[in-house]
């Protein structure tokens, strides 16, 4: 008996139990003589022959024809009355409708297998009759009509089919369509991003139907790695981004992406045209191994997403969870990024032109010292330094001595470089500043408005059989920094054909084709960013006839202790970097449906990269305190020439089973994956230009020597993996997905080859319950979500496992004959293998008012072992690290991600919806194996700035603990630095002495900062007003320190370059103290100088900054459509990175000198500044 | 239904035949040999020899920069400038060498490159057959000089180090072997490796394209050295013993002497750069490639004080290589080493002392200066100084003397009988150990001898002493008050401590 008679004590909570449906119902209320019921059930057709049968029986008879539970509350409906019903292939809601006919009130489907009636006696019947009623039989109708979207625009492409009997049709470019069914069938509507609709076909032959747009994110499709499935399916922690909630006037899919996603922390590090952003999911775990997710594009893994044009994308999907990236075995340790690029439609050809074109500028300058204040410095810097060298060498001194002439310093210490002052800017006699004759501001003149421009034409159109997408794009973006910018090419086609109804196939071709001009980041004798901060602003950059002015700081740096600064401008000018590379991707894929249950699936991809590298540094720029042109100029200048070659190919081959019986769905997933990478690099360096005419390597002095093979690298790694999913479902209430890869790496020891990599996942669909009865609300959904997996991570270069000699090198013998000589490198461990994360996930999903309001919430907690890790060894190894595991190493991360996605106001005119997200993420090294203390030195020169120990999140900042400045009174009593080159003076920093020794040394350092924001966040807000939408991002991050290292230069009192603007509130004496931060001035050494690195240099990192901000207008003119046959128009403008608010000094707070590397994150030193666009679009679609 | 069938037999028989890849997945770096294939024949172990000798070089080794660890350390030469390099080469004249100090690990790195690049020639040469046995014991021979060598530096400036002798192949062999011997330990290892070469089948020098090799001259001269050191740093109560072992390795060496008396060879000509290959003083050396941009020594222009031409074409824009006023102070009047060894730069940014011991202004070093210099680690004059001092130590005054005045004949100094009459010289050097030391400095100044002179001649309290003796003027910023008893050792490199603060412990005072 499968009647459900629930007590009357459930009833409530059964009556008021509405589940969203996710199978396609049907509503309508009887229009003939049974208005007093409505009835919403699932369009099944069945025929009855009862009599005198209790209608009890009758619903079993339903239940056994049609596989639904029908449930009822006995108190309510009569199930002992008898009736006699005849239908012959009529519709079940026409059969409840005839034989509930003395009720009143509601029968409804609320699930795919359950209908409840919800019923009560009708008052007037007295008895009830029971007639035999034959249902007519259906006739043909041709339907006609026009679908229209909710602005009563016409919908092309969408479309049709008969529900049963699955004829079809699709509307054309005015959204009209025209069919020919029966009466009584359904017909469903049909259109991505709009909600499925149905309707029964009546008599009438005019059917014009309005779509309604999705709106509840659970119905949408996530890509899951191999497989899709339902957003309301997905049991691990999945993040999707849609094409149209990325920043699209970005000019890269990092960028894009920015503050969008919960859990995953995007930085902007750079704002060169060809840099990328930096992306790390979940904190870090491991220590040497890169923490990069894994970016697959359209099923194909690889390096990176710098090349895709944004334009191409679909859909971003984030795999967070380990269990989720679990099927991804090896490589997902760091997360996946799914790219979805966009595919053909069935329906008429659709022609996209998008135009952008804007200005970029400099986001934000730094405050520097101006030309006077700056001399103020230097002389300073110069007059404490002889004061200094004159006490501190033993010898008298007096005030007066301020006075002395350069010659007669100079012959007291000995040389000139700390004490000279330029007679220029020093009144020697009366001890005053000069005031320069020029104050030149070398960021306005290195920084420029750079134009950027991006086309993009896409055709994408199809019939049943073959769908095509076919996209182009080119992009022209210059850098902000002189000499420097991007051209981008882009070409995608992805065709899919549908060959028979078994069997489909398609194919993926990109190509990206980049010209790049850089300039070096880093120092700055090289980096014209860093130069044009530190150089001196009493001096001018062009002579009187316009010409760049070069050497003039250089040739003066010995005599006056300046550093030798070329002009900026020169640098990035004359310095010549270009790369050039091609990419291409082919990816071919067949599907065969052996059985409508089994399908299989063959993937074969291939992506080649090639790539030239062409530097020169030319004769032109000073070398040191020489000039231009010098001999020592042209022994510097060098061109380097490399070649990179690289090949990837993969094959996959999966089988997918997918059945569903009764309540149970299942699918099932399993595959064999093998690829192959093989590269080339090969880079020549040569030297002995005379001039820069041609800056090729080909152009070298004719002495063999001056041509150097500086690399010579071949590689080729290669992974097989064997990978298995489950995904079950019963009843759309409690889901299971268990996956299991295991993949063999050649990167590791043969010992030690194969990682295995389970993941299970557990869903609860608590709205789906019959007990929950709406509890938060109608039409609410809640779902839990708990997820444990084991992701693995192999991002460590390739021969770690085995012990090489190294590349052979030179001694000369007798007479200077060059003899070839061999050694080992270092050791390599062969027993080397995968590094793994386990990681455990909570999560819940809840869905409120109606939809309109979406909560994703997740906890997890992650522990990385095994951890892939350059091992300090002693030096007796002949190296010192090892790359090894680390056996019973340990890191934690444990965080909190949170998303929000309200449509706070929709109606008809004026949309408006707000999203936010928050992440926390906690990182902690539980147990480091056994090994010691990293240490590891992330800025100038060789000072450790970072330490990795038990106990401390990864890569913390190292060093001193400022107390304060010295003053008077206790320059004297406090603890002094160990191995000062200059003894304490007042207006110097003095630090923690924390063993109390009374001496400042290396047992006295510790964690000083940490690089790790406690949160980091971003929202989004946008709005549609009737034919106006607006877009606005915002993205944030509290709580980090910025270890600011060209402090080692900008912040160091030195006058021997230019300074942050605060400088001038420096300590000048005990009536002066300034600011009481910063300490006092000299060329030779204090005890705070920047060789020590302490909280003087750390910076609060915490920012908050807008993004994007965009308005546009779609242009509905009658005539733009009839007469140019524009389908639709629009018009926009943006600002991307419109303003940053943060007290971090530098440039940019998001900055990483150490490129992704875990062991020494947040440090500047000379890195691109961000930019700001404007930029302004059109969108003209045909 | 067959056709199905087929298809799925053909999709399971994709999968089963691409699973045995063993092949596949064994990829082997085609970039480099792996080592445990390496040594097959002679020539591999030649080269293997060689990259030993490449390891020399550097200047964190023993290569002709590496006067930061020596000469910097000692009294002859300095720094004025606090800052450069994060004020990290300073701390060594300083006398405030911090643990932490970067440059110091660099030193000890690359000293032990070089051993175990040693180890790696000696534990696999048995895999090799050789036509003649002699061709591979010299070669052993090689390898266990410069073992010796190098350990010899390291046990003088660290005292107890890590003495390793094999190669090492795995992490735990490495851990294994990661503590401090004692230095009577690595002493013995030492003489051991250098019995081995003196009676090696190596010539007695090596001449021709063999310059720059070890030679039986050098194993006895570095053994004669090394028992001395022995005899007057460790106690072990051997030292009468260790004082006649290394006077009969020095006389040895002395004995193999390819000249008559040392003032037959001009001061002048055992640093010409011409007569490098063929001066009969030099007996071990490091050879550079004159004009040669990758293998040219660098060490005239580098030692250049702006304004000045006399070491090198090359321009030079600072103040060179620094001459202590203290060194400038101990050369007696009208020693012509003085005028060869150093110079006062007086141009507008540099008013001091720089280094001129080493020249190459030739047209063949260019204006970039790449100098064909070779840097003299063993020549005869060092030879016949410690047969003074042995003697000197043994009670033998007499012939002390006469080995003290050959070295004194050729500068053009008089007698140490006639300098002794002459109170300035004798009121500074008051003893004939005094004397002996004094003729070392300037006799060998800038060839990295001082640091290990000074270890040897005083105990870490007359070093104190010593040190604190100096006038602080001649010294510009750095302090020689901070000498200490500490100094007398090198700390242990932060990290090298840091593996195994037991096994790895630090030197007293830091």
């Amino acid at each position: 008996m499968r009647i459900k008679c629930n007590a009357p004590t459930m009833k409530k909570q059964l009556s008021f139990l509405v589940l969203f449906l996710i199978t396609h119902l049907i509503s309508f209320a009887n229009d003939l003589n049974h208005e007093y019921i409505t009835v919403a059930v699932r369009n099944a057709r069945i025929s009855l022959n009862v009599k005198d049968q209790p209608l009890k029986n009758v619903f079993v008879l339903i239940e056994q024809k049609t596989g639904l539970s029908v449930n009822y509350n006995a108190s309510s409906v009569n199930g002992m009355e008898t009736v006699n019903y005849k239908a012959d292939d009529v519709t079940l809601a026409t059969v409840f409708q005839v034989l509930l006919k003395n009720y009143q009130g509601s029968v409804k489907q609320v699930d795919e297998n359950h209908i409840f009636l919800k019923l009560e006696k009708r008052k007037t019947i007295e008895k009830a009759v029971a007639p035999i009623i034959a249902a007519a039989a259906a006739t043909s109708i041709t339907i006609t009509g026009t679908v229209t979207d909710e602005n009563n625009q016409p919908v092309p492409g969408v479309s049709i089919h008969e529900k049963i009997s699955k004829k079809n049709t699709t509307t054309d470019a005015n959204g009209r369509y025209s069919i020919t069914v029966n009466t009584g069938d359904v017909l469903v509507y049909n259109f991505i991003g709009y909600a499925p609709q149905e309707v029964t076909v009546g008599d009438k032959a005019l059917m014009n139907v309005q779509l309604k747009v999705q709106n509840s994110q659970l119905k949408e499709i996530v890509a899951i790695g191999y497989q899709s499935v339902r957003k309301s399916d997905v049991t691990g922690a999945i993040s999707s981004v849609k094409a149209s909630e990325l920043n699209l006037t970005s000019p890269s899919v990092g960028q894009a992406l920015v503050g969008k996603v919960a859990g995953v922390q995007i930085s902007q590090v750079s704002g060169a045209p060809y840099a990328s952003t930096k992306i790390r999911v979940r904190g870090v775990g491991s220590i040497n191994a890169s923490s990069d997710p894994l970016y697959v594009v359209d099923g194909f893994p690889m390096d990176n997403d710098v090349f895709i044009n944004p334009e191409d994308i679909e859909s971003i999907d984030i795999l967070k969870d380990a269990a989720s990236a679990a099927i991804y075995g090896s490589r997902a340790a760091g997360g996946v990024v799914l790219i979805t690029t966009k595919r053909g439609k069935e329906g008429k050809g659709k022609f996209q032109y998008d135009l952008q074109t804007g200005i970029n500028q400099l986001g934000k300058k730094v405050k520097l010292l101006n030309s006077e204040e700056f001399a103020q410095l230097m002389i300073d810097g110069r007059n404490n330094s002889y004061h200094d060298f004159v006490v501190n060498g033993g010898k008298e001194w007096n005030d007066a001595m301020y006075s002395d002439d350069n010659a007669t310093r100079i012959a007291k210490v000995g040389n000139a470089n700390a004490v000279s002052v330029d007679p220029k800017f020093y009144d020697f006699a009366n001890q005053k500043v000069i005031k320069p004759q020029y104050n030149t501001d070398w960021q306005d003149l290195l920084y420029r408005n750079a134009m950027f421009s991006r086309h993009n034409l896409s055709f994408s159109g199809g019939s049943k059989e073959v769908k095509y997408y076919i996209s182009g794009g080119y992009q022209n973006q210059d850098g902000i920094i002189l000499n420097t910018g991007l051209k981008k090419i882009n070409f995608r086609a992805n065709v899919d054909g549908q060959i028979n109804p078994k069997l489909k196939a398609g194919m993926n071709v990109s190509y990206t084709n980049n010209q790049n001009r850089e300039t070096e980041e880093g120092r700055w004798d090289h980096n014209p960013i860093m130069a044009a901060l530190l150089m001196l602003p009493t001096y001018r950059a062009f002579d009187d006839n316009g010409n760049i002015v070069k050497n003039e700081v250089a040739a003066l740096s010995s005599t006056y202790g300046y550093n030798s600064f070329e002009n900026p401008l020169a640098i990035a000018k004359e310095i010549n970097i270009r790369r050039n590379g091609n990419r291409a991707t082919y990816n071919g894929y067949a599907v065969y449906q052996v059985l409508p249950e089994l399908s299989l699936k063959a993937n074969l991809g291939m992506s080649s990269y090639a790539e030239k590298y062409d530097y020169y540094y030319p004769t032109s720029l000073s070398s040191g305190v020489s000039a231009p042109y010098s001999d020592a100029a042209k022994a510097a200048a060098n061109a380097r020439a490399k070649n990179t070659n690289k090949l990837d190919q993969l094959g996959e081959f999966t089988a997918a089973y997918s059945k569903q019986f009764n309540k149970h769905k299942l699918d099932v997933l399993g595959g064999y994956t093998v690829q192959k990478t093989t590269g080339d690099i090969l880079e020549i360096r040569a030297e002995g230009f005379q001039d820069d005419r041609i800056q090729e390597v080909s152009a070298k002095g004719a002495d063999a020597a001056l041509f150097k093979l500086t690399t010579a690298s071949k590689y080729v790694y290669t992974l097989v993996s064997y990978l298995g999913r489950i995904n079950y479902n019963y009843d759309n209430r409690y889901y299971l997905t268990a996956s299991f890869r295991t993949d063999a790496s050649s990167r590791f020891g043969p010992q030690n080859r194969w990682g295995s990599f389970p993941s299970v996942a557990a869903g609860w669909n608590i709205s789906n319950e019959s007990f929950y009865h709406d509890w938060l609300g109608q039409h609410s959904t809640l779902k839990l979500r708990a997820s444990w997996g084991l992701s693995g991570n192999n991002n460590i270069g390739n021969y770690n496992s085995a012990t090489v000699m190294g590349t052979p090198t030179g001694v000369p013998f007798g007479n200077g004959t060059i003899n070839t000589g061999t050694f080992a490198n270092g050791i390599k461990d062969p027993k080397i293998g995968w590094e793994s994360t386990s990681q455990y996930n909570a999560g819940l999903d809840l869905g409120l008012l109606n939809g309109r309001l979406n909560v994703i919430a997740n906890y997890y907690v992650s522990y990385s072992y095994n951890l892939l890790f350059d091992r300090p060894v002693s030096a007796i190894s002949g190296a010192t690290t090892v790359t090894t595991n680390l056996r019973d190493s340990k890191i934690r991360n444990r965080g909190i991600d949170l998303q929000i996605d309200g449509r706070v106001i929709q109606s008809k005119e004026f949309n408006l919806n707000l999203t936010g997200n928050i992440s926390v993420n906690r990182n902690k090294v539980l147990d480091m194996g056994g090994a010691n203390t990293i240490f590891k030195a992330g800025a100038e020169r060789s000072y450790l700035t970072h330490i990795i120990q038990t106990g401390q999140p990864v890569g913390m900042f190292y060093g001193f603990r400022v107390l304060g400045v010295a003053t008077e009174a206790n320059y004297k009593t406090v603890a002094p630095s160990a191995s000062s080159t200059n003894p304490m003076h007042p207006g110097d920093l003095y630090f923690y002495d924390k063993n109390g020794d009374g001496v400042v040394n290396d047992a006295d350092k510790d964690v000083i900062g940490s690089p790790y924001p406690k949160f980091t966040y971003g929202f989004n807000l946008s709005a549609t007003y009737k034919d106006f939408y607006f877009s606005s991002s915002f993205n944030g991050s509290y709580g980090n320190q910025v270890l600011d290292g060209q402090d080692y230069y900008l912040y160091n009192m030195e006058g021997s370059g230019n300074q942050y603007a605060d400088v001038a509130q420096r300590f000048r004496s005990n009536a002066q103290p300034g600011a009481g931060s910063v300490y006092r001035a000299s060329r030779a050494g204090t005890q705070s100088n920047s060789t020590r690195l302490s909280t003087f240099y750390l910076q609060d990192g915490s920012y908050f900054r807008c993004t994007n901000i965009m308005l546009g207008y779609n242009f509905r003119f009658r005539a733009l459509q009839q007469k140019l046959g524009v389908s639709k128009a629009s018009l926009f403008a943006s600002v991307d990175n419109a303003f940053t608010i943060t007290k971090y000094k530098g440039y940019n707070p998001e900055v990483d000198y150490g490129n992704g590397s875990n062991i020494a994150p947040g440090v500047d030193y000379g890195m691109y500044p961000l930019v700001r666009a404007y930029n302004a679009g059109v969108k003209l679609a045909f | 239904m067959k056709k199905r069938f087929a298809i799925i037999l053909g999709f399971a028989t994709v999968l089963a035949t691409s699973s045995c890849n063993k092949d596949f997945l064994n990829q082997i770096d085609p970039n480099n040999q792996p080592v445990s294939e390496y040594f097959q024949t002679e020539n591999d172990v030649l080269l293997a020899v060689n990259g030993i000798y490449q390891s020399l070089r550097s200047s964190n080794a023993i290569g002709e920069s590496s006067g930061l660890f020596t000469e910097e350390r000692s009294d002859n030469t300095g720094r004025n400038d606090s800052q450069s390099n994060a004020g990290e080469p300073f701390q060594f004249g300083d006398f405030s060498l911090l643990s932490s100090n970067t440059y110091l690990k660099s030193h000890w790195v690359d000293m032990y490159k070089c051993i175990s690049r040693a180890n790696l020639v000696l534990t696999n040469i048995d895999k090799v057959a050789f036509g003649n046995e002699n061709t591979k014991k010299g070669y052993a021979a090689e390898a266990k000089f410069l073992r010796a060598l190098i350990y010899f530096h390291m046990v003088r400036k660290w005292g107890d180090v890590p003495l390793v002798t094999k190669q090492l192949t795995t992490l735990e062999e490495v851990d294994g072997a990661t503590f401090r011997a004692k230095d009577t330990a690595v002493y013995s290892q030492i003489v051991n490796d250098l019995l081995d070469v003196v009676n090696s089948p190596l010539p007695d020098f090596q001449t021709g394209a063999n310059v720059g090799r070890v030679s039986k001259a050098a194993g006895n001269g570095l053994l004669g050295q090394v028992y001395l050191t022995m005899a007057l740093t460790i106690d072990n109560g051997k030292k009468v013993e260790n004082l006649t072992k290394a006077k009969q390795y020095l006389d040895a060496c002395y004995n193999m002497r390819k000249f008559g008396q040392l003032k037959e060879i001009p001061y002048a000509d055992v640093f010409s750069v011409e007569k490098k290959s063929s001066c009969p003083e030099l007996i071990f050396q490091i050879v550079y490639k004159q004009g040669d941009a990758t293998y040219a020594s660098s060490i005239a222009a580098n030692n250049q004080a702006k304004g000045e031409t006399v070491n090198s074409q090359k321009v030079s824009t600072g103040v060179g290589g620094n001459v202590t006023g203290d060194l400038v102070n101990e050369y007696e009047a009208n020693d012509l080493r003085k005028d060869f060894s150093i110079k006062y730069a007086n141009a507008d940014i540099v008013k001091d002392w720089f280094i001129t011991k080493f020249r190459d202004a030739s047209d063949a070093a260019g204006k970039n200066g790449y100098g064909g210099n070779d840097f003299i680690l063993m020549r005869y004059a060092d030879i016949i100084l410690m047969l003074a001092e042995v003697n000197m130590y043994l009670g033998d005054n007499a012939t002390a003397i006469q080995y003290l005045d050959m070295v004194r004949a050729r500068a053009g100094m008089p007698d140490y009988a006639t300098s002794m009459q002459n109170t300035a010289y004798s009121s500074k050097f008051s003893s004939l150990k005094l004397a002996i030391l004094h003729e070392r400095r300037i006799e060998l100044a800038f060839e990295n001898h001082r640091w290990y002179d000074l270890l040897r001649t005083f105990t870490t309290d007359e070093l104190v002493t010593y040190f604190h003796a100096k006038d602080q003027t001649y010294f510009g910023i750095a302090k020689v008050a901070n000498f200490s008893r500490k100094d007398r050792y090198y700390p242990i490199p932060f990290d090298e401590y840091k593996l195994n603060p037991q096994k790895m412990y630090q030197n007293p005072g830091y």
